[in-house]
């Protein structure tokens, strides 16, 4: 089975996976931006922007085809491989960082006397089926899932509406603009995943003619900001030193102010976008294993990412502090490659360089 | 094909691993009301409140709550007493339908209040919006005596009555997220509500005016409800470290921006007020380094028989803020929302920090100006 | 596989010697055995001739005044071609308007047993096949399962000519076509595939031929098997056509560019493709004004999400997330279980199967006993379950719900499977609380985005977007649907003409 993502599913699940990732990594695993962490957020969407304008230059150069199989035919087999396996390997690693995430989330709502093997295994076994079922599947869910998004997030801002005070986003810079630049790289790790999206995408007959990444990406970014600016005017902002997920997670599900019975829509958001970030992060991981070993049936290399982001989420490699550490080095491993190999090709001129696609 | 049956399998296997978490609701004790006291020994002293499955409020109890189940426990800190409880307590004990957290005064002016207070934090799901309350006496005499309205279901009934104390101004309204995060912020101190339980109060009121100087102790009232919720409990760095009386919060709330409608005596003329919030707001440092707290306060006064001499309770207002004001700079409490308005104006929370808001307000001068309106309705 | 006996007899011609066709029809229809199946001699100047029929399904009074009176008033002998005559008898004789020549024995025999009365003339290889069709049929009457407050009352018969009948008289367009076929290889049901030329897709049309040939079962009993032979995934729970017994219904499938398959002996119609709206719309929300439409059709989804996720949800909360139900609420759910001696769970799937063994009963039971299944499902398993507490109220208030929010959808076979994938999503809730329920609902979204319909994603037009008419979940007004259909060819002429 060839694992496939049309063009036309792409930004649905891209939009919905990962600002997901986005929120739960500046949000949770950075506790220390306190109230302004949107502005790393902002920062990260800047840092971003050429990213996407790039990958949007290659994809409009080589229209017929995927950025991948372009790639190859430009880059060569050997380099086009060898990258598609690193960013298999980045894939699995988020994988296990937002199921991880999502059974603390899931440990922490109800189900405290579970293992972390009953919580974990459920997820990825439907994360894998899932994936199974392929990307115009997988696409055209987060598609339908991003119809109900704006209605529960406005319920949840309805019942929150009392709590949120303007005043508590100042001190605008809050731990400064050194600590902000730091979230901010991190924060660009995460939302350059949008750009693995957009390289395993391959053009269809739905697909609108121009369905460039940058524009999903800017509006992704400035959106999650959006929601971090929401979440900072919520409770004033604490100089701890000592703050964890669960503290971030309480914050973020109930508030606390707000009564738990309001909870329910935050949980469906969170569970929902959480596990399909899980998913992507399972079928990324396999459409670039597959990539790098084209023989490869794609449900076996389903299984095989699925196992190893088990693994991984089950071996502790997942928490916070290894979680934060990757993320500095994530937009490096996931821009320098993809300058590497997409820039030269474009200085050279693709097939239809100049043309404008249709 | 048969890799994915062979997922879906191992996936209903793994669906069956959750079940040990399940719990029937009827099995589980919900606690509505949680109480902390220091004991002589100075241990912790919790006692809940948990209905009992089939028993509807009913004020015609009297002595004897059968509605209610009241257990305590004792433990040198929380988790131990917390333990306690979920030994004696004879179903599984659950904290997350909580509406209200009684402390005792003795507990909260002590330093182990601060350990108790993040252990509540930290709790998984208790019900950090309920209310939080200090009490003078016992916690323990609190919950005992706590009843909702006369036909009312249990938990309703305390929210109404705090929702209905809250707009007359009585109270602040705290919660105990509202409390503990704002206890951990770089910005204002937190506060709680002020409650007693009395059986019988004072026989006459004890001064001219009818919310200042009142306490919950000293309400001159007497109900089957025995506690009394008036008034705020003012606390810095984590500990209690004073009391405001009923017009004392009153007037809290309005400079904190909350619109409250309470009645103010002028001079045994009452009056009608209700607060329109805060303008003009303007804190910093005068020519000399000294800061300077000014901001006008809004009020409009119902003219019911005849209108009330305005200047008159203009001055008296402008002189019962004032010294308000200077009551907390005493207790070198700032509870009310200055620190936010001034934080703006700093760009990181380093500077702000180096600024020592704390101890600046108690060195403050303040310019105060009072607005009233008279209106007809 | 063995063969079909007299196969070869079946494959032959006619010779044009009457004694040796009539002996070969009465081997292949096993007369004398089969006593109704009637072979009737007669002689016209000279020429015999053979009327065979089977008793019942023709009639008699056709056969008596149109086809042996007209032989009989006929000279045969004048024909000097006896090759010919039977073509001369058509012209010249026989007055039944529906008349052709047939020289295959299979395709007679085929014919004769519909209901045709084959005429077989000595001398002459073809005979005429005769409209003589009169078997007993149910009139054409009111939907039983798809009734509605507004709109037209009439259903689809068992009768294949009346049902296309139907079709037509609610689509008087020359560009309806009505491609007449055969399934089942050794008993053949007569089957109509009617799509709009110039509307339905070519690549639909040829993918419906297709299937509809590969089928290679001996019998098709009817067009639910049939749906089970064509249909893109038989595994899953949800079905990927629809089946409808309103014309009116059919009708609107056909001007919207899908394909509806008739056939004898069903009284409904299979349109294909079609998506998971389709299932979930019923006919009277375009026959009203768009907000009592729109706002019925809100609440039948809702009724389909209750139906779905109410009970589970139920036992989610209930087991998991007590803290997230009001105190209330909580309290008025621990006093009613107090006494119960069954978990949550146990207790919801005693009252879902209860529901539906009732549901199952009333749909069996002789109509002489009908009364009984309200005292069994209203006194006994409603209100004595509670007074004995073995149910708790509020269970029973969560199941009446689900079945409304189940039988709120139009399709039958839809709820069923409604049904099966609520029982799922309950024991995944029992299991893993709202964590369970969302992964289950997760997987059940890429499941349904997976299906397709004739190669139709089964979510279009809203995952994968496609254009549309303004008519998924809120029914526009009419004037506003522009006949974006999705479904049909790109250069459809099935457009709205000019602006309101």
């Amino acid at each position: 089975m060839k694992l496939t993502l049309p063009l036309s599913s792409v930004r649905a699940l891209a939009i919905v996976a990962v600002s997901s990732r986005f929120l739960m990594g500046i949000f949770l695993d950075m506790p220390w931006l306190y109230n302004a962490a949107w502005l790393s957020a902002l920062g990260a969407t800047l840092l971003c922007a050429p990213l996407g304008l790039l990958i949007d230059r290659f994809a409009r150069a080589n229209d017929a085809r995927s950025a991948l199989e372009a790639l190859e035919a430009h880059s060569g087999r050997l380099l086009t491989r060898c990258v598609s396996m690193l960013f298999c390997l980045i894939c699995a690693y988020e994988t296990a960082v937002t199921a991880r995430v999502l059974s603390n989330t899931v440990r922490h709502v109800a189900l405290s006397e579970s293992s972390a093997l009953s919580l974990l295994l459920p997820l990825l076994l439907a994360a894998m089926l899932a994936a199974c079922l392929n990307g115009q599947a997988v696409g055209s869910a987060a598609r339908v899932w991003l119809k109900f998004v704006p209605v529960l997030l406005l319920i949840v801002v309805l019942i929150q509406a009392k709590s949120y005070r303007l005043q508590w986003l100042f001190p605008l810079l809050g731990p400064g603009l050194e600590t902000l630049a730091d979230g901010a790289v991190g924060g660009a790790g995460w939302l350059s995943l949008f750009a693995l999206l957009w390289l395993c995408a391959q053009r269809d007959e739905g697909a609108p003619s121009r369905s460039g990444a940058l524009l999903p990406m800017l509006a992704t970014g400035a959106a999650c900001a959006l929601l971090l600016a929401l979440l900072a005017t919520m409770t004033p902002p604490s100089v701890r030193t000592d703050l964890t997920r669960t503290y971030q997670l309480d914050k973020l599900l109930s508030n606390g102010r707000a009564s738990l019975v309001s909870q329910l829509p935050l949980i469906l958001l969170w569970y929902n976008g959480l596990i399909f970030g899980t998913t992507t992060g399972v079928f990324l991981s396999a459409k670039f294993l597959q990539t790098a070993l084209p023989r490869l049936d794609g449900r076996l290399a389903v299984l095989l990412c699925g196992s190893m982001a088990f693994a991984a989420a089950m071996l502790a490699l997942a928490e916070q502090s290894a979680a934060v550490a990757a993320s500095r080095w994530l937009f490096v491993a996931v821009a320098t490659p993809t300058l590497v190999l997409l820039l030269p090709p474009l200085w050279k001129g693709g097939k239809t360089a100049c043309a404008p696609a249709k | 094909m048969r890799a994915g049956k062979i997922i879906a399998l191992l996936l209903a296997v793994a669906c069956l691993t959750g079940c040990e978490s399940a719990r029937q609701v009827e099995s589980i004790a919900f606690a509505v009301v949680l109480g902390a006291d220091l004991t002589e020994d100075e241990n912790i002293e919790l006692t809940v409140q948990i209905p009992k499955s089939g028993a509807q409020s009913d004020g015609d109890e009297g002595e004897g709550n059968s509605d209610y189940l009241i257990a305590s426990a004792r433990g040198s800190t929380f988790t131990d007493a917390l333990m306690g409880l979920d030994i004696t307590v004879p179903r599984d004990l659950s904290l997350t339908q909580v509406k209200l957290l009684v402390v005792s005064e003795a507990l909260a002016r002590h330093e182990k209040f601060f350990n108790l207070a993040e252990s509540l934090a930290k709790q998984q799901q208790t019900c950090s919006s309920a209310y939080f309350a200090v009490c003078r006496g016992e916690a323990s005499a609190i919950v005992r005596e706590q009843k909702p309205v006369i036909g009312m279901r249990v938990s309703s009934g305390i929210i109404a009555m705090f929702e209905h104390h809250r707009t007359r101004g009585y109270i602040t309204g705290a919660n105990f997220a509202d409390f503990y995060y704002q206890g951990v912020s770089v910005f204002s101190d937190p506060v709680a509500i002020l409650c007693a339980a009395t059986k019988t109060g004072p026989e006459e009121p004890s001064e001219e005016h009818a919310l200042d100087g009142m306490t919950p102790e000293t309400v001159a009232a007497e109900s089957e409800n025995y506690n009394e919720y008036v008034g705020a409990a003012l606390f810095r760095d984590g500990l209690m470290v004073g009391i405001l009386d009923g017009q004392e919060t009153c007037l809290l709330n309005a400079v904190r921006g909350a619109p409250v409608f309470f009645n103010y005596s002028l001079e045994g003329m009452p009056v009608s007020l209700q607060s329109q919030g805060v303008r003009d707001m303007r804190i910093g440092e005068d020519e000399n380094g000294e800061t300077r707290v000014a901001f006008s306060l809004q009020f409009t006064v119902v003219a019911d028989l005849k209108a009330p001499p305005v200047e008159t309770l203009r001055e008296t207002l402008r002189e019962d803020l004032l010294e308000l004001l200077r009551l907390c700079q005493r207790l070198q409490v700032e509870p009310f929302g200055f620190a936010e308005h001034r934080a703006a104006d700093f760009a990181s929370l380093a500077q702000w920090q180096r600024y020592d808001w704390k101890e600046r307000f108690v060195r403050s001068s303040f310019d105060v100006e009072v607005n009233i309106t008279v209106t007809d309705a | 596989m063995a063969e079909m006996p007299n196969a070869e007899l079946l494959r032959s011609v006619l010779t044009g010697v009457l004694t040796v066709d009539a002996q070969r029809l009465r081997t292949i229809l096993n007369t004398p055995e089969n006593e109704d199946i009637i072979f009737r001699p007669l002689e016209t100047g000279g020429v015999e001739m053979l009327v065979v029929y089977t008793e019942g399904m023709a009639r008699d009074d056709k056969i008596a005044d149109f086809i042996i009176r007209a032989c009989r008033a006929f000279d045969a002998q004048s024909d000097a071609a006896p090759q010919k005559r039977a073509q001369n008898l058509l012209k010249q004789a026989i007055d039944i308007p529906q008349a052709r020549l047939e020289n295959r024995l299979g395709a007679l025999v085929e014919q004769i047993l519909g209901g045709m009365s084959a005429l077989v003339i000595d001398g002459c290889p073809e005979a005429l096949l005769l409209e003589t069709r009169g078997f007993e049929k149910r009139p054409v009457n009111r939907t039983f399962s798809e009734s509605v407050v507004v709109g037209a009352q009439e259903g689809f018969v068992e009768s294949l000519r009346t049902n296309l009948t139907l079709m037509r008289r609610y689509v008087q367009s020359p560009a309806l076509i009505t491609e007449m076929t055969t399934v089942g290889t050794r008993v053949p049901l007569r089957v109509a595939m009617m799509y709009m030329k110039g509307v339905a897709r070519e690549e639909t049309l040829a993918q419906m031929r297709g299937r509809v040939k590969s089928v290679t079962a001996a019998a098709v009993q009817g067009l639910g098997q049939l749906e089970q032979l064509i249909e893109d995934n038989p595994w899953a729970l949800v079905p990927q056509m629809l089946l409808t017994e309103r014309p009116d219904r059919a009708a609107s499938c056909v001007l919207d560019g899908q394909i509806v398959l008739l056939a004898d002996g069903s009284p409904y119609a299979l349109v294909a493709p079609a998506t998971l709206f389709h299932l979930l719309h019923a006919s009277d929300d375009s026959f009203m004004r768009w907000q009592y439409g729109s706002f019925l059709r809100f609440i039948r989804m809702l009724g389909a999400v209750f139906s779905l996720l109410l009970p589970g949800a139920y036992v989610a909360l209930t087991l998991y997330h007590p803290h997230l139900i009001p105190m209330a609420l909580l309290t008025a759910i621990a006093e009613t279980r107090a006494q119960v001696p069954f978990s949550a769970l146990t207790e919801v799937l005693l009252m879902e199967f209860s529901f539906y063994l009732i549901n199952e009963a009333s749909t069996r039971i002789p109509s002489q006993m009908g009364s009984i299944i309200g005292i069994v499902g209203g006194l006994i398993l409603g209100q004595a379950a509670v007074s004995a507490s073995i149910i708790s109220p509020i269970v029973i208030i969560v199941v009446a719900l689900t079945g409304l929010g189940n039988f709120a959808l139009p399709g039958y076979g839809f709820t069923v499977g409604m049904t099966i994938l609520r029982i799922a999503v309950i024991l995944v809730s029992a299991a893993f609380g709202l964590y369970g329920l969302i992964l289950a609902a997760f997987l059940l979204l890429c499941h349904l985005c997976s299906l397709r319909s004739l190669g139709v994603p089964f979510m279009a037009p809203v995952a994968p977007f496609r254009p549309h008419n303004p008519d998924i979940l809120l029914r526009l007004p009419i004037w506003m649907q522009k006949r974006l259909l999705f479904l049909s060819r790109r250069d459809s002429w099935m457009r709205k003409e000019g602006k309101r």
